[in-house]
Order: C-alpha cells, then sequence, then structure tokens
C-alpha cells in the first residue's frame, strides 16, 4: 500500500512529513528501529534514493540517528519528539486561523465557535 | 564510485538527419532514471546505440569500463519496443532460451513473476495478447540480474493493475550496484519510481537532475513539467 | 559461445533441413533404382547418359525442393539478423564474428547433410548392382565435370548467399532485388575467378584430381574471403531499426 503522495512537490519532504507524523502518533517510539531505507521505500512505493534522501534529511532535524553498522534509531530524547508534536499542532492551529480568517471571521468569533464546537 | 554508463560526444545521423548530436551524459550506479521526451527526439537512438544494435558516427559509450562489446552486453539487459522474439516457441522454451545464453538470467524469478501475472507458460507466444507478450517481455528483461537495464517503453501496452505490478517488481528488485534507464511516455504512472530524469531534445540532452529538485524548483510534477517544456 | 550459437541455429534450421535430407535420401535412392532399372536391358556399362538422365529428373523433382530449402534459409538468415528477432541476436553476449560465423558453419552443415544423403542414396543402390560399379559412375569425364563444380560451388554455396543478403538490405527500399542482384554479381565474379584460374594454370591442370584438388582449395580460400567481407559489412553497417 503505498504512501499517499503527490507528485507536486518534492517526495523527500513529504516523506519526512509523514515519518514525523508517524513519530508523533506513536507509531515510532523514542528508541525504536526504522526499517532499512529498502523495506521502507518499497512501502512507500518510492525509489529507494528518494527514501535515503528523506532519511537524511531527518537525520539532520535531530529526530533520527543511525548508528553505523545496525541501521537508523529514533532518537531516545523525548523532548526533541515534545517538540515535534508542538510544532506540528502549532502549524495546524495557525494554518487554520488562517483559513477562518479567510472566511470572515476574527479571533473572538474563532474562538467562540471553537468552544461551542468542543461542548457538542 | 565509477559511473555505470559514461557517454562522450556520441552522434548519430542517418543521411541529412542527426538523431543524436553531441550527447553527453553519466549515470552512476544505483539510479533509477526517466529519459523522457517527445517522438523523434532521440530516446530509442539513443538506448539502441548503448545496446550496440545501431553504429554511431562519433562519440564513445562505456558501460561499466567496457567499451560496447561482448562485457558491456553481458552486463545490459534490453527491453525492446517491439516484440523481438520468435513467435513460434512456448514460453518456457524461450525462458530456457534466455538461460542457456545470458548466465545471470534467473529461472526461478522469472517463473515466479509470470504465475503471478497469470501467464501460461506453456502458450506459444504468438498466441498471446499484445499486453500479454510486453509483460512476458518485461519479465524476460527483469529476470536477468544485470548492472544497467534500458527498458523501452515497458508499461505502454499493458493495463493499469498489471502496470502496478510491473512498477512494484521494478522498485523490489532494486539492486544498489545496478541502474535502471526507462524510456517512456507514461510519465505520470512512472515518476515515483524515479530519481533522476533525462530530457531529451532533437537528440540533445535538454536537461538531467534529479526529479524532486525538478519538482522542489518549479513546484510542479514531473509530468506537468514535461508537458509545460515540451507544449507545442 | 559459438558452439551455443551454433547449436541454437541448428536446432531452429532442423525443421526444414532434416526433412530436407530425408527427402533426398530417398529420392536419391529412387533415382539409382530407376538408373538401374533402365539399364537393366543394356550390355552396355557405359554411363554417359547417367548424366543426361539425373540432370532430367532433378530439374523436376529435386531441384526444386534444394531451391525451396535454400530460400528457406536464406531468409531465416535475414529474419534473424535483420527483422525484430535480430534485437535478440544483436543483443546477445556474442560477437558479430561469432553470430554471422554459426549461421555460415550451420548452412555448411547442412549441405554436407544432405549432399551426404543424395551421395548414401544413390551408392548404395548401384553400389549393389553388379552390372554396374563405381568406377564406371565417378571416372567418367562428364561425372567428373559435374562433381568438380558441384564441389566448389558446395563449399560456397551459402556463403555467397548470406554475404548477398548482408549487401542486399543496404538498398533498403528493396532488398530482394538487391540480394538478387548481389548474388548476381558475385557469382559472375567467382566464375570469372574460376575461368581466369583455369586459363592460366591450363597445363599444370590435367588430371581431374588435381583439377578438383586445385579448385577445392580456391574455392576454400573464396568461403573465407567472402565471409570476412560478410562480417565486416555487418559490423560497420549495424543499423537496426
Amino acid at each position: 500500500m503505498p504512501w499517499n503522495l503527490n507528485s507536486d512537490s518534492p517526495i523527500f519532504l513529504q516523506i519526512t512529513d509523514y515519518i514525523k507524523n508517524d513519530i508523533v502518533l506513536g507509531r515510532y517510539k523514542s528508541g525504536d528501529k526504522l526499517p532499512s531505507v529498502r523495506d521502507l521505500a518499497v512501502e512507500a512505493g518510492v525509489n529507494p534514493n528518494t527514501m535515503q534522501r528523506a532519511l537524511s534529511n531527518l537525520e539532520q532535524t535531530g529526530l533520527v540517528h543511525s548508528e553505523r553498522t545496525s541501521g537508523r534509531f529514533i532518537t531516545e530524547d523525548e523532548n526533541i519528539i515534545k517538540e515535534l508534536k508542538t510544532s506540528l499542532v502549532n502549524k495546524q492551529i495557525e494554518e487554520f486561523f488562517i483559513n477562518m480568517k479567510k472566511l470572515g471571521l476574527n479571533e473572538e468569533e474563532i474562538l467562540q465557535l471553537v468552544s461551542d464546537f468542543a461542548g457538542k | 564510485m565509477s559511473n555505470l554508463l559514461t557517454i562522450q560526444g556520441l552522434t548519430k545521423k542517418y543521411g541529412s538527419n542527426t538523431a543524436l548530436n553531441n550527447i553527453n551524459l553519466s549515470i552512476a550506479p544505483g539510479h533509477i532514471t526517466g529519459l523522457l521526451g517527445p517522438n523523434g527526439s532521440g530516446k530509442t537512438t539513443l538506448i539502441k546505440t548503448i545496446c550496440g544494435l545501431l553504429v554511431p558516427n562519433s562519440g564513445t559509450i562505456s558501460v561499466d569500463g567496457n567499451p560496447v562489446g561482448i562485457e558491456s552486453k553481458k552486463i545490459i539487459s534490453y527491453l525492446p519496443d517491439c516484440t523481438c522474439l520468435d513467435d513460434s516457441m512456448t514460453i518456457t522454451a524461450i525462458v530456457k532460451t534466455f538461460k542457456y545464453f545470458f548466465e545471470d538470467f534467473d529461472t526461478e524469478r522469472a517463473y515466479e513473476m509470470l504465475s503471478n501475472l497469470s501467464i501460461d507458460t506453456k502458450a506459444r507466444f504468438k498466441t498471446l495478447s499484445k499486453g500479454t507478450k510486453e509483460k512476458v517481455q518485461l519479465i524476460l528483461a527483469m529476470s536477468r540480474r544485470a548492472k544497467l537495464y534500458l527498458l523501452d517503453e515497458p508499461i505502454g501496452g499493458v493495463d493499469p493493475a498489471a502496470r502496478e505490478y510491473i512498477i512494484n517488481t521494478i522498485m523490489n528488485n532494486y539492486d544498489p550496484s545496478a541502474s535502471i534507464i526507462i524510456s517512456t511516455h507514461l510519465i505520470s504512472d512512472v515518476e515515483q519510481l524515479m530519481d533522476d530524469a533525462i530530457f531529451l531534445q532533437n537528440g540533445q540532452v535538454k536537461l538531467h537532475k534529479p526529479v524532486d529538485d525538478i519538482r522542489d524548483e518549479y513546484g510542479k510534477s514531473l509530468d506537468e513539467y514535461f508537458r509545460e517544456v515540451y507544449r507545442c | 559461445m559459438l558452439k551455443k550459437l551454433i547449436n541454437y541455429e541448428l536446432k531452429k534450421t532442423s525443421k526444414i533441413m532434416i526433412p530436407a535430407c530425408f527427402i533426398s535420401l530417398i529420392y536419391s535412392i529412387l533415382c539409382g533404382v530407376q538408373i538401374l532399372h533402365s539399364y537393366a536391358g543394356y550390355n552396355d556399362h557405359s554411363l554417359n547418359d547417367f548424366g543426361d538422365y539425373f540432370g532430367e529428373t532433378s530439374f523436376y523433382v529435386y531441384l526444386p525442393m534444394i531451391f525451396a530449402a535454400t530460400i528457406l534459409l536464406t531468409v531465416r538468415y535475414y529474419k534473424s539478423l535483420y527483422a525484430s528477432e535480430g534485437y535478440f541476436a544483436f543483443t546477445l553476449p556474442a560477437s558479430i564474428s561469432n553470430i554471422i560465423s554459426s549461421k555460415i558453419i550451420v548452412g555448411f552443415i547442412w549441405e554436407i547433410a544432405t549432399i551426404l544423403s543424395i551421395t548414401v542414396g544413390l551408392f548404395s543402390t548401384i553400389a549393389f548392382n553388379k552390372n554396374v560399379t563405381l568406377k564406371d559412375c565417378c571416372l567418367n569425364d562428364f561425372v567428373s565435370e559435374l562433381l568438380i563444380a558441384f564441389v566448389v560451388w558446395a563449399i560456397v554455396y551459402y556463403s555467397t548467399l548470406y554475404l548477398s543478403v548482408t549487401i542486399g538490405r543496404l538498398w533498403s527500399k528493396h532488398i530482394i532485388i538487391g540480394t538478387f542482384l548481389s548474388l548476381q554479381v558475385m557469382l559472375a565474379v567467382l566464375l570469372f575467378g574460376l575461368i581466369i584460374v583455369n586459363s592460366i594454370l591450363y597445363n599444370v591442370l590435367t588430371t581431374t584430381i588435381i583439377t578438383l584438388i586445385f579448385y577445392s582449395i580456391c574455392a576454400i580460400i573464396a568461403f573465407f574471403l567472402i565471409n570476412y567481407i560478410n562480417i565486416l559489412i555487418t559490423k560497420k553497417t549495424l543499423n537496426l531499426e
């Protein structure tokens, strides 16, 4: 089952986001070993070189580190993961606010609608 | 790491028509490269020249350090755009023939793929439908443990379900020491498979970049970018 | 790899050639029987008529068959190298010399097989007859000339045909005409060569055996030359569409 990837933007970036999501959702817990590049590539339905690029990208963010012979592991540092979750959540909130404002709502109206929605 | 394929100054003319005009190209191992361009841009000519089916007017080709000859043919697996096999043979006989001539042919893998696509190996090649013939030829090409795979329109006449199987097969058989060059018109189907793209026009290399770089730079899919570049 | 190519080529052509050899055998046995039959009433052991007799019946029965087998093998040469099957042939890990040589060698093998079939057929019937001896057959002048011509021709037979195809296909619009024309030119050249050789060495070529040996050597040289030219031209002009 290939991942839902869009050909319009760089795939390696989309993969990076996808894996970040997986980490936040708990599919990959801290200290877990990631599948090999090839296995991930087959799962995602992409070229292994593209997957390689994505994983290198992740390494740069500190979320993933590689042990020379054993493969790639999710970071043990819980803080980094928490930060990731926070930043993803904030991004969603930001996008939400932008979209709501496009519909012509101001901040007070937005907050009111949100608590009404949550109350249901 | 030395390149798997190095082409320098390759030129091929047919009378007054220049099919390949001073092509310079290198491909490292472990890449799946799309060879793209409109009809008549020289894709098939380029592939045939690498295989040794055409004699160029000038230029050099080096396949894993070998010039075009016996050694290069041993490590190249070619899938032509047409059917090139003796029709009257059964598929089993054809598989045997491939194994007979090519040491790196993996018979088990061939039969596995044939059964996965429900192809009757006792059938004579000429009795198969066009799409099935193409599938068989592709299976034969992918069953070689070659270093350089040259696939000319591998999924052209094949139904969408089989296309996915074929694309997955190509992906699953990925070998970091080998490279694949796919020449195709069906870019959107094969985009995700490629990591590099070469655009040919009028026998010249217009572009040779990683596909993700193209997406990054132009904010479009490879298919869309291609259409833009080659708009009529 | 050459052995593999030869094996493969033999298998592919055996469907045509094994029946051809078999028919040759049967036909030549029948011929032998008929010759004996018609000579049964003759006290004259001269076999001058043998040549005429064989010639007549061959013309209507046997030659068309040989002609057909030849055409089929030549067409196969073209198809397996220059039609879509050529994509397979020239991507095999073998040198062009080996690929072409395998076809020539196989053509030669089938020729010898056919000739043996005829010889065995003819001489098996004639040899068993007490009235006619092998000597009568072979040392007859006409037969010996025929034999020499036959041997020379046999050595270069398929080579000339295959070279004609290689040259003929260069005229891409009219391959068959091209092949035919180049064959005619080649045969003319060969014949001319033989005539020149004959006139120069006319004093030396006294007995049949010497002539036979000498012309055979010329034919063998021609064989290698023709095939060398074939391989050279193929290498230079390989352009599979």
